[in-house]
């Protein structure tokens, strides 16, 4: 293995790989240490000072327990209700497993603020579309739901984080050895028994990975609870840092700093205690391809299982899409919902309006540029990571990592502080910066793809093409590339698509030139004109689809968001 | 060959947005360029609070006026421009040229900061409303922060007449008002009442079950669908929506109308100034001016009728609360502060 030392055409490898380095450590660590020692800065030195004055308001405080507490709560409903899901879909002869599949990860793809537009429209206490329903179907005097208090964001926060722990548990559970399951079975054990004595410890260290995710997914979320909490008065942690940051002030400034660094320190213990509680331990254990689970037999409770996943489906997906789809085609919100209280006149005027459709094009330019910018650096960290054997080839991976575990506005802070022109760099307000923040955010994405399919690429056929006397590049251009290409493209719509509707990063970095779609939706729900925020809401959900079908088509159905 | 197309797909996207990150730089660095003052050509941005959809609206007016001037927006709530103003003071980066914000207290806090261009426009001398006597700032529209109520649900003889009268038990729940902390009419808003009532009002107001959206748009939608059956809003909101025939009506409080005669302004950095100057001369003439009331608020000038559906500005305006703009610039953060904690803290 040691080979791979002295092939040829070293030194370009080795300096293309050291600028990717060199990109990751301004950008991802730089920012990030700034961001922590400016915390700390005091007039007069270092101090505690900051944080005294943050927590030292009560606002402040709670929006730290809120914050915990939502997330754990959240984390524990996703996961109670994404491990029976997976069970069902991937263990049993439930019908439609692929259709219900693509549904519980639908909301993956969905932007979280489009979801708790939706919701507002669904669930506004006496107007909620499902609220009036309910209240004339069922002959109640007042409408059961409220989603501006501490349930409904639970409840609209579990929707869009629970594929998190879906696709981990579902993931476990396809690696998993069937024949320790049958082995129960064969030793006369019933389905339930060997669910939870076999199945459930062996997948237990992927179901933590999986809530892992959906806590520090929430932690971090800014959307949902600045629709939903912020007029329900109930803060967190994101939305206080904005609301910091907005003040335009230097104090603003500094007590978002520290309420960040607080949210970064949640965030990072809640990653490493994970990682140190399960040790090195990989309980799934991969047998061969030859054995396939055992599916368990619903028996008499298929149908009716059927009809409880539907509901949560039809809940989960349809409902709030179909929402922002009625909401956009209406003309009078007074009116009730009829075929004649409908128009197509709101999509003619948005689409002709420059103010909308600007940000639009920004976002698909910004969103373009920075999948184009990953692709090429998760490249280059793919490659050293699986194609050589050099001391600390894993770090630029371990930095990807880092900030993609990172929320985003953290990120977003962090950037402020460090590329306002303090160290020569002023990136205030331009194209740049964004384009910074979604690759600090998303590179991991891309980089996972692609080494997982670089994995597969055997070092002789590179070797060869050494051998014979092409250049590095011209290897990487004319055998590498090719065989990897699926992943690429996966790779750049897999960081595409988060940055073209990301709103968290985008609302701190923005400049007047810069909105992107995610601000300007954010900002027409909230200030200007929710009706057209339907609108437009739908138009990204266009674009997010068509994205996830070419890539779907292109990876054959392997990877899709 | 499937391989070689997706190969070649990527090669292609990489190079279309490689063009475009090119083509956007190059574009951006144009617009930096000083141009020659006295050709009404080039490049101009206006920071504004002004609605995206009546933005859109002026926009023929405007190009009309000014042919070779591409006039770029950035829109957002009067205290998100601030903040983004802010920011790009302490980067040392203003890229706005002209200010047309809502709170006529903001300017004197950025005359202050000695950020202003002076210009004594031709046409001030027919703005009856608000201006600074040097021409720092001038009057260019005028919002009111009335009371509007739900006709659907509530009965014309029920409505409220004044802002005393949503403390009344029977709005319990149904009332609303847009938050000080984010909308510049809200700010001025607060700050005059809790000086009329003290902040008890806004206490009782909360005890009332008062809602505090974030925006006056999330408010007119809840009042036409009856979530709300009373709010304190921007009189425009519902000139709009009564003109389009939804079921909302205005009130102008017996307590007093809060008048909020909005600024333009010239930032003294701007690298444009003849043509900022040129535009703001155009915004506060008369055809600027109509387009204002198409905008649905009113003119500052007496030759221009009111907007549609609205009383002339001066039956309600002698009977409206005054506010204090110097005092408001002044305390801002303390008034914002304290309604946080007031109201906005459960």
């Amino acid at each position: 293995m040691d080979k791979k030392f002295s092939l040829p055409g070293f030194q370009a490898k080795w300096s293309v790989i050291a600028i990717a380095v060199a990109v990751l450590v301004i950008f991802t660590v730089l920012p990030m240490l700034y961001l922590v020692l400016r915390s700390f800065a005091t007039e007069g030195g270092w101090s505690v000072e900051n944080y005294k004055v943050v927590y030292g308001s009560s606002v402040n405080l709670r929006a730290f327990v809120n914050t915990i507490k939502i997330s754990l709560l959240v984390t524990l409903i996703s996961v109670l209700i994404a491990f029976p899901l997976a069970w069902l879909v991937g263990r049993t002869n439930l019908p439609a497993r692929g259709l219900f599949r693509t549904l519980f990860v639908a909301t993956y793809m969905i932007p979280p603020y489009v979801g708790a537009i939706a919701w507002t429209q669904l669930l506004s206490p006496n107007t909620g579309y499902l609220n009036e329903w309910l209240v004339h179907v069922l002959g109640l005097s007042e409408a059961p739901f409220d989603i501006y208090t501490m349930s409904g964001l639970i409840w609209c926060m579990t929707i869009f984080h629970l594929p998190f722990a879906f696709i981990a548990i579902s993931r476990a559970l396809e690696k998993m050895d069937p024949s320790l399951e049958e082995a129960s079975r064969i030793s006369g054990a019933s389905p339930l028994t060997t669910l939870f004595r076999v199945t459930l410890p062996l997948m237990f260290p992927s179901i933590l990975a999986g809530g892992v995710l959906v806590f520090i997914g929430v932690g971090s979320a800014f959307g949902i609870p600045a629709i939903i909490g912020m007029p329900g008065q109930i803060e967190v942690l994101t939305t206080r840092i904005v609301t910091y940051v907005y003040m335009g002030t230097g104090k603003g400034i500094k007590e978002a700093t520290a309420l960040a660094v607080s949210l970064m320190l949640v965030a990072n213990a809640i990653l490493y205690g994970m990682t140190a509680m399960l040790g090195r331990k990989e309980y799934v254990t991969i047998g061969g391809k030859s054995t396939r689970p055992g599916i368990v037999d619903l028996g008499v409770w298929k149908w009716p299982i059927t009809a409880v996943v539907s509901l949560y489906a039809f809940v989960s997906v349809v409902l709030p899409m179909g929402s922002i789809f009625v909401t956009s085609l209406i003309k009078s919100l007074s009116r009730p919902i009829t075929f004649e209280n409908m128009t197509l006149r709101n999509w003619l005027a948005v689409v002709q309006n420059d103010q909308y459709m600007d940000p639009l094009i920004n976002s698909f330019v910004l969103a373009g540029v920075a999948a184009t910018l990953c692709t090429v650096i998760a490249l280059l960290v793919s490659y050293l990571l699986v194609k050589t054997r050099t001391k600390g080839r894993k770090l630029p991976d371990g930095l990807a990592t880092l900030g993609g575990a990172t929320p985003s506005i953290v990120i977003a802070l962090a950037l402020i502080l460090t590329f306002s022109g303090e160290f020569g760099l002023n990136l205030y307000s331009t194209m740049s910066i964004l384009v910074v923040g979604y690759m600090v955010k998303y590179l991991t994405m891309a980089v996972r793809t692609i080494s997982a399919s670089l994995t597969q690429v055997h070092i002789s056929l590179e070797e060869a093409a050494l051998s014979s006397g092409a250049s590095w590049l011209r290897t990487l251009k004319d055998i590498l590339l090719p065989l990897i290409s699926p992943s690429i493209v996966a790779g750049w719509f897999l960081v595409f698509m988060p940055s073209f509707y990301e709103l968290t990063m985008s609302i701190l970095l923005y400049g007047a030139k810069t909105k992107t779609i995610g601000v300007l939706l954010y900002e027409l729900q909230t200030y200007a004109d929710p009706q057209d925020a339907s609108v437009l809401a739908m138009v990204v959900l266009l674009i997010v689809l068509v994205s996830n079908l070419i890539l779907r088509k292109i990876s054959k159905g392997q990877i899709s968001i | 060959m499937n391989k070689r197309l997706v190969g070649l797909l990527a090669l292609v996207m990489v190079l279309v947005f490689t063009a475009g990150i090119l083509g956007g730089c190059g574009g951006a660095k144009e617009a930096e360029k000083p141009k020659a003052a006295d050709t009404p050509k080039g490049k101009l941005m206006i920071y504004t609070s002004i609605y995206p959809d009546i933005i859109e609206s002026v926009k023929p007016a405007l190009k009309k006026a000014f042919p070779d001037i591409e006039i770029e927006w950035f829109q957002a709530g009067t205290e998100k421009v601030m903040a983004k103003v802010a920011g790009e003071i302490e980067a040392k980066k203003i890229s706005a040229d002209l200010l047309m914000v809502a709170d006529p207290s903001y300017y004197l806090t950025l005359q202050e900061k000695n950020l202003l261009l002076k210009y004594d426009s031709p046409n001030r001398k027919d703005v009856k409303l608000n201006k600074d006597q040097d021409g720092y700032w001038t009057g260019v529209r005028v919002s009111n922060m009335i009371i509007a109520y739900n006709t659907a649900k509530v009965k014309p003889e029920d409505a409220p007449k004044s802002f005393k009268d949503l403390l009344d038990p029977k709005w319990q729940g149904r009332i609303a008002m847009p938050s000080p902390l984010l909308s510049g009419t809200a700010y001025v808003f607060a700050g005059v009442l809790k000086d009329t009532y003290g902040w008890e009002y806004f206490e009782k107001l909360k005890a009332n079950g008062l809602k505090v959206e974030e925006g006056n748009s999330a408010i007119q939608n809840k009042l036409i669908r009856g979530e709300y059956h009373a709010v304190v809003i921007l009189e425009e909101n519902i000139l709009k929506m009564a003109d389009k025939g939804e079921p909302v009506k205005v009130v102008y409080p017996a307590d007093g109308t809060v008048v909020i005669p909005s600024p333009i302004a010239i930032f003294n950095s701007s690298k444009n100034q003849e043509l900022a100057k040129k535009v703001l001369d155009w915004w506060i003439s008369k055809e600027g001016q109509e387009a204002i009331v198409k905008g649905w608020m009113h003119s500052v000038r007496d030759d221009v009728a009111s907007p549609k559906g609205a009383p002339a500005l001066k039956t309600f305006a002698d009977k409206g609360n005054k506010p204090d703009w110097l005092k408001l610039s002044k305390e801002n953060e303390t008034v914002k502060e304290t309604f946080r904690a007031k109201v906005l803290e459960k």
